[in-house]
């Protein structure tokens, strides 16, 4: 099985970091969909098939708490597995993101970090690592 | 400006620069990096328990190497990715620091990163500003933080 993936970041270098990063874990994946903002991903949401979200809170339009909320509150997303990837360092949020079923990892991230987060939440294990032939979009280490 | 709010601007600013950027910074600049003028520069304002901006400025060669080292050589050349770059090390710099000025109390929101021009990039400090120079292989940074109200 691969794993659709969407990445809604504001930033397109932090979106092609976390690829690069998702790209090397071992998990593999399927197809790749990009947004800037909550609305857009919303929109990716809506048009296609996705099994994992990794988000940023602080976007224009819709911040990634608020697209969180509306995954969640959609039956045909609800259980969408949602990785949160941001600088927010308020207890009070990040409660919030985790009782909404979000796994957190703060920014800047170490590539083994996120990695860590990505495989235990797709259940790809250290044992199915090796197996797992990993996507490559010719892109090198960073 | 507070020694507490000194303390956690250098550290929080190095340590994004090494874990962002993987640039390894000193405190501080030698003679030849106190003389680079400033090329380029993003603002972020935020708002919250405390309000203000934070600005990272940057002399020529940072921002390329910061970009190279964000993304690997694909695009490092794109100048419209090298501003992206800055302005993402600007957010998240100015994320960990609001949050380290309140121990993590508190819900800070964070304008989108905007461009400074270089006939803003001034070496002339406002009285609520705080400041910390940085010294990199590349050349020079210096990280200005902004409080309108403690």
């Amino acid at each position: 099985m691969a794993f659709n993936v969407l990445v809604v970041d504001d930033s397109a270098v932090m979106r092609t970091m976390v690829i690069k990063t998702l790209r090397l874990s071992g998990v593999p994946v399927g197809e790749v969909f990009q947004a800037a903002n909550g609305e857009e991903g919303l929109e990716h949401l809506h048009a296609n098939w996705v099994d994992l979200v990794l988000l940023d809170l602080n976007m224009p339009q819709m911040n990634g708490e608020e697209l969180l909320a509306e995954i969640r509150s959609n039956p045909e997303t609800t259980s969408v597995a949602v990785i949160v990837v941001s600088t927010e360092g308020s207890e009070a949020r990040i409660k919030r993101i985790r009782d909404l079923g979000a796994q957190f990892v703060h920014k800047p991230f170490r590539p083994e970090e996120l990695r860590a987060v990505i495989r235990d939440l797709t259940g790809v294990s250290d044992d199915t690592f090796d197996a797992v032939p990993v996507v490559s979009d010719g892109g090198g280490d960073f | 400006m507070t020694h507490s709010t000194q303390f956690q601007l250098y550290p929080t600013a190095a340590a994004t620069f090494e874990e962002l950027a993987m640039l390894f910074p000193s405190e501080g600049l030698t003679e030849e990096q106190a003389e680079l003028p400033f090329t380029a520069g993003v603002s972020v304002r935020f708002y919250g328990p405390k309000s203000g901006r934070l600005e990272v400025r940057t002399s020529a060669g940072v921002v390329p190497a910061i970009t190279e080292n964000m993304l690997g050589a694909d695009g490092a050349a794109d100048a419209r990715l090298q501003c992206d770059a800055l302005g993402e090390l600007g957010n998240v710099l100015c994320g960990n620091i609001v949050s380290s000025m309140t121990n993590g109390m508190g819900v800070f929101h964070l304008h989108p990163p905007r461009q400074m021009e270089v006939r803003h990039l001034s070496e002339e400090i406002e009285p609520n500003e705080e400041c910390v120079d940085i010294g990199v292989d590349e050349g020079r940074v210096q990280v200005r933080l902004f409080l309108s109200s403690r």
